[in-house]
């Protein structure tokens, strides 16, 4: 073969697969990179960062805040990072947990200081004590399958977020559960029924200590709803976005002769961060608004604001990325918010 | 040393690639297809590509083996570097979810690090063929 037609060839051999990789992607969903039927009320609200500490550490979720502390879990799951709102205190807090695999492959704190709470494994074990004493935690333990998220509710009760299986298939349920008695009280699957092992309906939890209220925002589509105490529904509204369906396929895979029930869908999170305060929800949507340029909507994360009573769509704002980083945690309290990146958290001020 | 010296190594490398990724994706097969269903890209595709990938591969190295038809096989193998590396870009740069799709040594690397690998190969299967020369001339 002549020189001139191996030359052809091999262009032939690198233009091709770059024109079928292409081909793939102009027919695959673009979710921020097409319009996507909504448009943001930006308010005049703004956050401006005031304090930013980097550090190797993984810094992972805010897992308590009080006027004067931040408690940040790290990635190492046995120890917790406690600063202040300058970021220039640093107290790490480290926790004792059993080497069990199976507790330590989840790992979720709750700080209400001084009282913390360790939801650990898929058991779960709950462990709860004080901080800065050297007395050893109470553990609890509750023998149900899976659990994603934990809340300790301030009446000593918690509620589980997790999936379970019956006759009819995988369910997310939400379930009250007393420690002391080691008492279910009760067992909810608010999406009842779904053909997708529920896992479309996955979201995140947040409790209102103002309102008793529990917040649950869904990933992979505009579910907004609250419920009482009591588990009971109070409220159903829908996020911003236009996306009532998760672009979701459950089903379950051999791994290494485990069964394994999981999304095998390529996964678009919808709504990422939720938190609340003083009767509002603030919901970090990871999908842009028709009104967003978007090369820019990657430099900050888009925070939509929701009333908690009424769940109407209040007004949204911008909060800087650090480093272009998305975010990993956010919590507000009054007029600042804290944010963790991969290598960093930033205290913001909130300002009109 | 020789060109076909030279030829006959670079073969020898992507024939070991190919063989390697192949049997880890056949290995790790349930893995292999569950991952693929999580790539924006090829999700509708999964199923199929899950096994034809793996054959093309094993097909590619059987190429590679013998010396008439080893110059296909650079070619074969230079397409199939050039479409993985094409689309480890377009997933690092284009796509919203990137999930890990390689079986064996190769899911120890993340996907920037397997962009520089797979390059190197791209650029030794066009070395491999530029060096190429047929034992019986007019091949």
């Amino acid at each position: 073969m002549k020189l001139k037609t191996k030359t052809a060839w091999i262009i032939f051999c690198l233009l091709a697969p770059a024109a079928v990789v292409y081909l793939l992607y102009a027919f695959t969903f673009r979710p921020n990179r097409e319009k996507n039927g909504f448009t943001r009320r930006f308010s005049t609200l703004h956050a401006i960062p005031l304090d930013t500490l980097i550090a190797e550490k993984r810094f992972s979720e805010i897992c308590g805040l009080t006027d004067h502390s931040l408690f940040i879990a790290l990635a190492d799951r046995r120890t917790i990072l406690e600063t202040d709102w300058t970021l220039q205190k640093e107290h790490y807090h480290t926790f004792p947990l059993p080497t069990e695999e199976k507790i330590m492959s989840r790992i979720q704190y709750q700080v209400d200081s001084p009282v913390y709470n360790i939801f650990a494994g898929n058991g779960p074990d709950v462990f709860k004590g004080l901080l800065y004493t050297k007395d050893p935690p109470r553990h609890f333990h509750y023998g149900w399958p899976v659990f994603v998220r934990s809340i300790a509710l301030p009446n000593g009760l918690y509620l589980f977020q997790g999936f379970d299986y019956n006759k009819a298939g995988t369910q997310q349920d939400f379930i009250l559960w007393d420690p002391l008695g080691n008492n279910q009280l009760k067992k909810y699957d608010p999406f009842q029924p779904a053909a997708d092992m529920d896992i479309s309906s996955e979201g995140l939890i947040s409790y209102d200590t103002a309102l008793h209220l529990l917040v649950y925002a869904q990933f992979y589509k505009n579910g907004l709803y609250t419920f009482d105490s009591n588990l009971a529904p109070a409220g159903h509204a829908t996020t911003l976005d236009t996306v009532h369906t998760g672009r979701m396929r459950a089903g379950r895979t051999n791994r290494s002769g485990i069964l394994e029930y999981s999304a095998q869908s390529p996964q678009f999170i919808i709504n990422g961060q939720l938190c609340l305060d003083d009767g509002k929800a603030y919901v970090n949507s990871l999908l842009k608004a028709d009104n967003e340029d978007g090369a820019g909507f990657d430099d900050y994360s888009a925070i939509d604001v929701y009333d908690l009573r009424t769940l109407h769509y209040l007004y949204s704002f911008q909060l800087p990325r650090l480093q272009g980083k998305r975010l990993i945690s956010l919590r507000i309290r009054g007029d600042k918010a804290a944010a963790t990146y991969a290598g960093g958290i930033v205290v913001y001020r909130l300002e009109h | 040393m020789k060109k076909e010296h030279l030829v006959s190594i670079i073969a020898s490398l992507l024939l070991l690639l190919l063989a390697y990724a192949a049997l880890s994706k056949y290995r790790e097969y349930d893995d292999f297809r569950f991952q693929l269903s999580k790539s924006p890209f090829i999700s509708p595709f999964a199923a199929l590509t899950a096994w034809t990938l793996p054959a093309g591969e094993l097909l590619v190295c059987l190429t590679l083996l013998f010396r008439r038809t080893r110059l296909l096989g650079l070619f074969a193998s230079l397409f199939l570097l050039s479409l993985f590396t094409a689309y480890i870009w377009s997933m690092l740069h284009l796509s919203y979810y990137i999930p890990c799709s390689c079986g064996g040594i190769l899911a120890g690397m993340d996907w920037s690090t397997h962009l520089y690998f797979n390059l190197g190969f791209v650029f030794l299967s066009i070395a491999g063929i530029l060096l190429y020369r047929p034992a019986t001339p007019g091949l």
